[in-house]
C-alpha cells in the first residue's frame, strides 16, 4: 500500500452533492498518494482535517458549501484558516452571502470560488492549479 | 257768569285728569267731575248726597277729623296725600289741594283737586316689599342662569310678569329688530288680566313707523312716553292709540354697543312716569334679557354644533363601515398576500433549496454523459454479452451507497488486497488494481462468488472497469431521481402553500404532512442552526381547512425564527397531542421572553414589534383568525426560557 501524502477534504451537508463532487475529483486526483474524503457535518471536518494535519499530511485544498447546520462555510474557512493559514479553501456554492464570501476574498481566505451548479471543467479549471503548486 | 261760562267751566273741570269734589261744610258730597266717578267707578246717583267718609279709607278717616277742622279754620291744605276706595274697595292714592269754599267770611263747604297717584304708589310699595332692586334682578338673574336651556322661553315670559308688576305695567314685550328687512318683531309677550294680546298683530312692524324709538335705542336710551297723546312724528302712534295705550317705556336690549331690540311695558289703565330707580331696574332687567338672548344663542349654536357633530357622525360611521365593508373583501386579499410576503422572504431560502437538487441534477447528467463516453471509447466493446449481462444483474441486486469516505476506502481496499493475496494468485501490480475496483464498486470479501467469477475472467481489469463506471452511472441515475424527487417536493410545498383558498372547504387531511408541507418550505431557513424537533404522530388527523393550516404554522414557525434571532443556540419544537375531544399542537421555541404589554395586543391586526425591518404586523391576526374559524382556542405561553404558542382544536 502507497504511502499517504495529500488529501483532498469536501464539506457539503447534501451526500448528493459529496458524491457527484467525489466521481469528478477521483478522476483527476491520484488516490494512490491522495486520500479524498468526504464529511456532511462541519465539526467532524474539523476534526478529521485535524487529525490529517496531525499525521503530516498535506491537505492540498478542503472544499466546503456555504449553508450548512450549525455553521456557515465562512465560518467553516475562518476557524480553519485560524490554525492553518496555508490551506487552500474553496467555496462551493449556491446560495453563498455575498458579503461574507467579500469578506473572504478580501481577507484573502479564499482560494477559489465555484457556484453551484458547476461544470466539470470550471471545477477542474479551478483546482488544478492548486493541485499542480502542491505536487 | 252767565250760563255758558258755567257750562264751560263744568266741561274744562269733568275733562281734567285731576279728581275734583266739592264737599258741604258737613261732608256731603255735592259735586264730583267726570275724572272723579271714573276713578272710583260711581255715578252721580251714586255719590251725591253721601258723605265723603263713605269713599275714604280707614287710614284717611282718621285724618279726616283734623282736616275737616283746619278747613273751618278757612285753612287750605296743599300737598295732601290721602286714600279713596273705588266702590270696588280697590284704594287709589290722591294727592292734592284741599281748600275751604267761603261765603260771606263762613266756610260752607270745600273743594279738592286731586292727582291720581296710585300707580307711582303701587310702584313705590311694591319696591318696598322687595328688599331692594337687586333682591328683584338676583332673582331673575339666578332663575336665568339656572335654568335648562329648554325652560329658557317660560323664565322669560314669567319675568316678563315679574317686572311688569313691578313697573305696574299692564302689558310687557320683547321686540327684536330685523334691521335686514327694516323691520321689528314681537317675540315675547306677557299680559295682566284683563288685558287684550297684541303679539299677533306685531310681527311685522316697519322701522320707518318709529324713527324716534330707533335713534334712541341706537344710543342706548331708553324711549319713555308718558302720554302717547303728546307723541309726534311716529308712524306707531295710531297703533298705540288704538290698543289704549296711555303711557310707556321701552329700553334698548345692547350687546356690544349693537342693538337686538328693546323690551317695553305699556300702561293702558293709568299713566305714569318711571323714576330714575325704577328705569335702572328696568335697564338691568333688558341687560339680563341680552344676556339670556347671547345665552340662547349660544345653546342653539352647541345644540346646532352637535347635530352637525351628529350627521357628521353618522357620515363617518356609513363611510366606517362602508370601509370595513370593502376591507373585509380586502382582507381576504391581504391574507393571500400575506402568503406571498411569506414566500417572498423566504424565496432566498426556497431557491437554495431548489438550486441544490437541481445542481446534482445537472452535474449527474454531465457525470453520466462522461461515463458513457469512457464505456464505449474504451472498456465496453470488449466484453462479450454475457459478461455485460452479468455485470448488470450485480448492480441491480447491490446496495448502492453514494459515497465513501478516502480513509474507509482505502482500509478496505488494503484489507481486499489482502483477501486477494492470500486467496488467489495474482500478480501484484494487478492485485492492487484488481482491490481498488472491487472496493470501488462495492465488492466486499463475502462476496466470494462474485470475486471468484470476475478472477477467473480473461479480460477481468476491463469488466471491473465497467461494473465501477456502470455502478458509478447507476447510482448517480438515482441521485438524480432522488434529487428530482427533492426539487418536485420545494415546488409542490411551494404551490400547496400559495394555493389560493377559494371554495376550499372543510375536510380531514393528516396533520404531520400538513405540517411538513411548511417546514419543507422552511427547509433552509430551518436548516441554519436550528434544533428542530418534529414530534407528530403520524396518526393524527385534522378536520379543517387544509390550505388555510399551512399560513397558521409558516407564521408560528416564522415567528419563532425571528423571535430566536439573537440566540445562541435555537430551539423549535412542534409537538401534537390528541385526547378524545380535542387537539392540541404546540409551536414551542427558546426566544426571549414576550413582555406583557406585546402579549396583550400581539394578536391584533398590524401590530408589530418589528418596527420598519419586517413585519406587516398581519402574521398572528391571521393566525388567531383562521384559529377563529376552526373554532380553536388560541394561547401563548411565555417565560425566559420558553414561549409557546398552543392551540386547541375541538375534535
Amino acid at each position: 500500500m502507497n504511502e499517504l501524502k495529500y488529501a483532498v477534504v469536501c464539506v457539503d451537508d447534501d451526500p448528493y452533492i459529496l458524491q457527484m463532487l467525489g466521481f469528478q475529483l477521483g478522476k483527476i486526483i491520484n488516490q494512490k498518494l491522495t486520500l479524498l474524503e468526504y464529511f456532511t457535518d462541519p465539526d467532524k471536518a474539523l476534526e478529521g482535517i485535524d487529525e490529517l494535519m496531525a499525521e503530516q499530511i498535506d491537505v492540498i485544498f478542503v472544499m466546503v458549501d456555504y449553508q450548512m447546520p450549525k455553521m456557515t462555510g465562512s465560518q467553516l474557512i475562518r476557524s480553519l484558516k485560524l490554525k492553518y493559514p496555508t490551506l487552500n479553501c474553496v467555496m462551493l456554492s449556491g446560495q453563498a452571502n455575498q458579503v461574507s464570501v467579500e469578506e473572504l476574498r478580501s481577507d484573502n481566505l479564499l482560494a477559489s470560488f465555484i457556484s453551484k451548479p458547476w461544470d466539470e471543467e470550471a471545477l477542474f479549471a479551478a483546482i488544478s492549479p492548486i493541485i499542480q503548486a502542491h505536487l | 257768569m252767565n250760563n255758558n261760562n258755567f257750562h264751560e267751566i263744568v266741561n274744562l273741570l269733568n275733562n281734567t285728569t285731576e279728581l275734583i269734589h266739592r264737599l258741604e261744610d258737613d261732608g256731603t258730597i255735592s259735586w264730583v267731575n267726570t275724572a272723579w266717578k271714573k276713578t272710583l267707578g260711581v255715578s252721580d246717583k251714586d255719590c251725591l248726597g253721601k258723605r265723603i267718609q263713605d269713599y275714604l279709607s280707614e287710614e284717611t278717616k282718621l285724618k279726616f277729623a283734623e282736616i275737616f277742622k283746619r278747613l273751618k279754620n278757612g285753612e287750605s291744605i296743599e300737598n295732601l296725600t290721602c286714600v279713596f276706595l273705588t266702590s270696588k274697595n280697590q284704594p287709589i292714592y290722591l294727592e292734592g289741594t284741599v281748600t275751604p269754599v267761603m261765603e260771606e267770611g263762613i266756610v260752607v263747604g270745600s273743594r279738592a283737586f286731586f292727582q291720581n297717584v296710585t300707580a307711582q304708589r303701587k310702584a313705590l310699595g311694591d319696591l318696598r316689599q322687595m328688599t331692594n332692586l337687586q333682591d328683584i334682578l338676583m332673582r331673575i338673574a339666578t332663575h336665568y342662569i339656572n335654568v335648562p336651556i329648554n325652560d329658557l322661553n317660560q323664565i322669560v315670559h314669567n319675568s316678563l310678569g315679574d317686572i311688569a308688576s313691578f313697573a305696574s305695567a299692564d302689558r310687557a314685550y320683547i321686540f327684536r329688530y330685523d334691521f335686514k328687512n327694516k323691520l321689528c318683531k314681537n317675540t315675547y309677550e306677557w299680559c295682566d288680566e284683563g288685558i287684550n294680546t297684541q303679539i299677533d298683530e306685531l310681527q311685522s312692524i316697519s322701522l320707518s313707523d318709529m324713527p324716534y324709538w330707533l335713534s334712541k335705542h341706537k344710543l342706548g336710551e331708553c324711549v319713555e312716553i308718558e302720554d302717547v297723546e303728546l307723541l309726534e312724528g311716529e308712524g306707531i302712534k295710531s297703533r298705540l292709540k288704538l290698543e289704549g295705550i296711555k303711557s310707556l317705556i321701552t329700553l334698548p336690549l345692547m350687546d356690544e354697543g349693537n342693538v337686538l331690540g328693546f323690551v317695553g311695558f305699556d300702561l293702558i289703565r293709568n299713566k305714569r312716569t318711571f323714576s330714575n330707580d325704577e328705569k335702572n331696574v328696568l335697564k338691568l332687567f333688558a341687560q339680563m334679557l341680552v344676556n339670556v338672548h347671547n345665552r340662547l344663542l349660544n345653546a342653539m349654536q352647541i345644540e346646532k354644533t352637535k347635530e352637525e357633530l351628529e350627521q357628521m357622525n353618522e357620515t363617518l360611521e356609513r363611510k366606517v363601515s362602508e370601509k370595513t365593508k370593502r376591507n373585509i373583501s380586502l382582507s381576504k386579499n391581504i391574507i393571500e398576500q400575506e402568503k406571498m410576503v411569506t414566500i417572498g422572504e423566504i424565496s432566498a431560502g426556497i431557491a437554495h433549496d431548489l438550486n441544490t437538487p437541481l445542481s446534482t441534477i445537472k452535474v449527474g447528467a454531465d457525470n453520466i454523459k462522461s461515463i458513457i463516453e469512457t464505456l464505449f471509447t474504451k472498456q465496453i466493446t470488449l466484453l462479450s454479452a454475457n459478461e455485460l449481462k452479468r455485470i448488470l444483474e450485480r448492480i441491480q441486486t447491490s446496495q448502492i451507497e453514494m459515497y465513501v469516505g478516502g480513509l474507509q476506502l482505502r482500509k478496505e481496499k488494503a484489507e481486499m488486497f489482502q483477501y486477494l493475496a492470500d486467496n488467489y494468485q495474482v500478480e501484484s501490480p494487478e492485485l492492487e488494481k484488481i482491490a481498488d475496483l472491487l472496493v470501488k464498486s462495492r465488492v466486499n470479501k463475502e462476496d466470494s462468488f462474485f470475486i471468484q467469477y470476475i478472477l477467473e475472467l480473461k479480460n477481468r481489469i476491463q469488466n471491473l472497469e465497467v461494473l465501477y463506471q456502470l455502478q458509478m452511472a447507476y447510482s448517480q441515475l438515482a441521485t438524480i431521481k432522488n434529487s428530482s424527487d427533492k426539487a418536485v417536493k420545494v415546488v409542490q410545498d411551494v404551490r400547496a402553500f400559495i394555493k389560493g383558498e377559494t371554495q376550499q372547504e372543510k375536510h380531514t387531511f393528516n396533520l404531520k404532512s400538513n405540517i411538513a408541507t411548511v417546514l419543507g418550505i422552511f427547509n433552509y431557513e430551518l436548516k441554519k442552526e436550528v434544533d428542530l424537533q418534529f414530534n407528530v404522530d403520524e396518526s393524527i388527523e385534522l378536520y379543517g381547512f387544509e390550505i388555510k393550516l399551512f399560513q397558521v404554522w409558516s407564521n408560528l414557525v416564522k415567528n419563532a425564527l425571528e423571535a430566536m434571532e439573537d440566540q445562541e443556540q435555537r430551539y423549535l419544537g412542534i409537538s401534537a397531542e390528541k385526547t378524545n375531544t380535542t387537539l392540541t399542537v404546540v409551536f414551542e421555541n427558546n426566544g426571549p421572553q414576550i413582555p406583557s404589554d406585546v402579549l396583550d395586543n400581539m394578536f391584533k391586526k398590524f401590530y408589530t414589534t418589528k418596527g420598519r425591518k419586517s413585519g406587516s404586523g398581519l402574521g398572528l391576526s391571521i393566525v388567531k383568525n383562521i384559529a377563529d374559524e376552526h373554532n380553536a382556542v388560541l394561547n401563548v405561553v411565555s417565560d425566559s426560557t420558553r414561549t409557546k404558542f398552543i392551540i386547541t382544536f375541538k375534535v
